[in-house]
């Protein structure tokens, strides 16, 4: 990286807020998909949301790539620096910023953690709906470029429906205002398009979300089957049954013993656990939950225990929130795999995946958020036998091929990032791809904010689709295409 | 200059259409049914390209909960058709009867209902569009949980017909509730029945999926909140009874409606939020500003013997005003209206009488610091400015 553009930077922030030294920017070098790394020129970590935007419109001046990351927890490479560019690291910018419990909303900095909305506003009955995984550690900017779901989302949505304005900092360095603190903010929803765009259309430095009050009631169970199967069967009635569960969630055999060798929920001996939670009015949860009950025995469940007290409910969810770590008690290696498919074509997918399991002869386990269809295969191999990681990574993408077939989507909540692009192609259509970089190219013209991520092949903006022609600055010289 | 409609009956016709329009350089206005256009004045003069043709292939894979929609068809239909297997796209906007499902989430139109389910943005899983560059694209898909790519159907929720035609429009449905009650509360005033309906709907004992207010600026008639629950028959009795009895002493009357009492009372309602006639404005607001807002605006409007109602969902901070009497009163009302609004921390969008309106106030409020990125928007995806955009450029 040019040493010169560095001592512009330098000098442009505060002492201590750009970091060259190599060996710390190692730290940086990938998100949590620890397979793909790369070091950033430099790193970057401001205080302020108008550093943030004298960091980008320098960049923006010298042409030099830059991309945010939050709290690198990211499983898709969206946060994999640029080797040439500035990584913009907004762990600082870290405060809530305003609780304001009387319109039920709050205002964050991207740094702040998901789960310490819910703390901080706890006391006052409400809450941050959205639950991924990691809540306890991934920051509120990666949630929106991510778009994060968690096993709550079949009823409560993603983080889009939870989040209404953002201030962001435009690849051009301009500071503006996205959506706002009430609903219907006049003008093009960008804010919608924001969210999930993985990094590629600005840095977010601020954040008005949305709480929601504490339900009433919430009621969990933990059903057994002889099948995935049958597990599946319950979850398709209890949909046509009309009821909308807080989550459901589903383990198979392998990441039951692997939950049971890592935290012991006490999960029975069976091969597919549910597990299905109802929240809302008292009145209406146990009336629902009588019919969910009934419909687990009737689909064939070999047992059905009942959480009616927190620590009953916490210990279910434990297993089931342990279930990837888990796999390492039970596996040198495993490949986490995200992917969608209609909820009814669960039971055709799995089958399929059994399949390739023998076939490839590599173990895979199976958890996923069964109400939306969005399985994570767990892919087991040994790293230390030659050829194996490989192999487990064609496994992996032989299940993607699989989701789209049935009509499904490459990710439901890890993100496309660098890791998934390649498979872009698979789910659209080259005119769809184009229409996305439409957008892209509005927002960033010069191709400078978190380049090469989501789309397959980078396109310059202003290059007409269709047939291969020699972008204007291709026949100057400027640039090749790789 | 007459108007010449353009009627396609497939995307790939409609993105031809556009296509030529757009070499040709002549304004086209999307048009379904004309319930939203009628009050609009961008776009004037320009050629029609109508939706009317675009209303075959509906899909509804019940299992999934999710169904595939030509722009075309209207919401009622829809809805008619997906009731075969007891479920529904849970939108009850302005004009459900006669709107198409292209209009609608042209204008991401909602109602009542929109207390529990959202609107249009909130429920369209992935969008067919034809484009001005003569492409027909996708995006999203068939699953709810998906997070390939640009979600360019919000951006299509609520774009006005300005960057392209949606074809057609994929919606999480849901189930249809097998029982409803809904409570019918009257106030002493706007005020107290405002802050009733924020404070009931804070409760988490019930589960409605509308509190809405219904509130008449003059005349004998009390400011009314309707709470509807769809649920199961026990849990919507009891729900229903339960609010009754919470709300002796803060409402004038409290009484239960089911049946046919019950479809009039919604009916009527709706009836009341697809008016025509006046001016008819969309106010959004933080919850907490809506009672000082219409305080204000009941003294404002007040002063210019002006007719109004308003109806809307004070727990979400969203209202509709239709308000009537003389043009020239309403057009010097508007900008105060706005103003108002403003000054509380919200904003005003016309959707009615906008030919009222006088010179500078614009039927869609400032996009403030995001316009110049807005219309960056616009213009990637309509280079040659055929389609009508109806916000400020920056």
């Amino acid at each position: 990286m040019d040493p010169r553009f560095l001592q512009i930077l330098a000098d442009a922030l505060p002492p201590g807020s750009v970091v060259r030294d190599p060996s710390e920017l190692l730290v940086y070098e990938s998100d949590a998909l620890v397979h793909l790394r790369s070091t950033p020129g430099a790193v970057v970590l401001p205080r302020s949301a108008a550093e943030v935007q004298t960091t980008v419109r320098l960049c923006h001046e010298h042409g030099v790539p830059f991309v945010a990351r939050g709290h690198g927890t990211g499983l898709s490479g969206g946060a994999l620096p640029h080797p040439e560019g500035v990584l913009i690291v907004l762990s600082r910018l870290n405060q809530i910023v305003d609780v304001d419990a009387a319109n039920q909303r709050v205002t964050v900095e991207p740094g702040v953690t998901n789960l310490e909305i819910t703390k901080r506003v706890a006391p006052l009955g409400l809450y941050y709906a959205p639950d991924p995984s990691s809540q306890s550690v991934c920051s509120i900017g990666g949630n929106i470029a991510e778009n994060s779901g968690g096993a709550h989302c079949l009823k409560y949505g993603f983080t889009v429906h939870h989040v209404l304005g953002i201030e962001v900092v435009l690849p051009n360095g301009d500071l503006v205002t996205i959506g706002g603190a009430t609903l219907d903010t006049p003008g093009l929803d960008l804010l919608g398009v924001f969210i999930g765009s993985e990094g590629t259309l600005g840095v977010v430095t601020k954040a008005t979300l949305r709480l929601l009050q504490k339900p009433d009631a919430v009621l969990t169970l933990l059903a057994a089957f002889d099948s995935v199967d049958q597990a599946g069967g319950a979850v398709s009635a209890i949909i046509a049954a009309g009821i909308i569960p807080a989550a459901v969630e589903m383990m198979d055999r392998l990441t039951i013993q692997a939950a049971e060798a890592a935290v012991h929920p006490n999960f029975p001996e069976c091969e597919a656990v549910l597990i299905v939670e109802l929240d809302g009015p008292s009145i209406e949860v146990h009336e629902l939950f009588d019919v969910v009950e009934r419909i687990c025995r009737d689909c064939g469940a070999i047992s059905v225990e009942i959480a009616r007290e927190q620590a009953q409910r916490d210990r279910i969810w434990k297993g089931r929130k342990a279930a990837f770590a888990a796999m390492g008690r039970i596996s040198p290696n495993y490949y986490v795999q995200d992917g969608v498919v209609p909820r009814t074509k669960l039971p055709e997918v799995l089958g399929r995946i059994r399949d390739l399991s023998i076939r490839s002869g590599l173990r895979i386990g199976n958890v996923f958020h069964a109400g939306d269809g969005n399985l994570h295969p767990l892919i087991c191999y040994d790293g230390s036998v030659p050829g194996q990681a490989a192999h487990a990574e064609t496994v992996a993408s032989e299940i993607l091929q699989y989701c789209i077939e049935a009509g499904g989507a490459i990710t439901g909540e890890h993100g496309v990032g660098a890791d998934k692009k390649q498979y872009m192609s698979a789910m659209f259509a080259p005119v769809d791809l184009d229409t996305m970089q439409l957008v892209r190219c509005a927002f960033d013209p010069d191709n400078i904010c978190n380049p090469d991520k989501i789309f397959p092949t980078p396109r310059l903006c202003g290059e007409v689709p269709g047939p291969y022609r020699a972008h204007p600055v291709e026949r100057l010289g400027l640039a090749e295409r790789m | 200059m007459s108007i010449t409609f353009f009627e396609p009956a497939t995307a790939a016709d409609a993105a031809a259409m556009l296509a030529q329009a757009s070499t040709a350089r002549t304004p086209l206005v999307v048009q379904g049914q004309r319930t939203k256009l009628s009050g609009r004045t961008d776009g004037k003069g320009a050629r029609g390209l109508s939706t009317r043709l675009l209303t075959a292939g509906l899909q509804h894979y019940a299992g999934d909960l999710v169904a595939t929609v030509p722009a075309g068809m209207t919401l009622h239909a829809v809805n008619r058709a997906l009731a075969a297997e007891r479920q529904w796209i849970p939108i009850d906007p302005p004009f459900s009867a006669s709107a198409t499902i292209g209009g609608i989430v042209a204008a991401n139109e909602s109602g009542p209902r929109r207390h529990h389910f959202g609107s249009p943005r909130d429920l369209v899983i992935g969008l067919q569009v034809a484009l001005p560059n003569g492409t027909v694209a996708h995006s999203g898909g068939r699953v709810v949980k998906n997070v390939a790519g640009y979600d360019l159907g919000r951006l299509f929720c609520g774009s006005h017909g300005s960057l392209g035609l949606i074809a057609s429009v994929t919606f999480k449905l849901a189930p249809m509730a097998p029982a409803s009650r809904t409570v019918l509360a009257t106030f002493a005033d706007l005020r107290s029945a405002v802050t009733s309906a924020q404070a009931l709907a804070r409760r988490a004992a019930h589960a409605p999926t509308a509190v809405e207010l219904l509130g008449p600026g003059r005349g004998d008639a009390l400011p009314r909140v309707l709470v509807r629950y769809d649920t199961t028959e026990r849990s919507a009795v009891q729900f229903a009874l339960l609010l009754v009895e919470s709300l002796r002493g803060t409402a004038r009357e409290a009484s239960i409606l089911e049946g046919e009492d019950e479809t009039a009372a919604w009916a009527a309602h709706q009836r009341l939020e697809s008016a025509e006639d006046g001016l008819v404005c969309q106010v959004s607001l933080l919850p907490a500003s809506c009672a000082a807002f219409l305080d204000a605006a009941t003294h404002l409007i007040g002063t210019d013997a002006l007719e109004w109602t308003v109806t809307g969902r004070p727990a979400l901070g969203v209202h509709r005003l239709h308000i009537t009497g003389a043009d020239a009163a309403l057009g010097r009302l508007a900008p105060a209206l706005r103003q108002l609004a403003a000054t509380h921390g919200g904003h005003v969008q016309f959707v009615r009488g906008t030919s009222l309106l006088p010179a500078g106030t614009d039927a869609m409020a400032s996009t403030g610091t995001a316009a110049a990125i807005g219309f960056a928007v616009k213009q990637r995806f309509d280079p040659n400015g055929i389609l009508p955009y109806p916000w400020s450029r920056g």
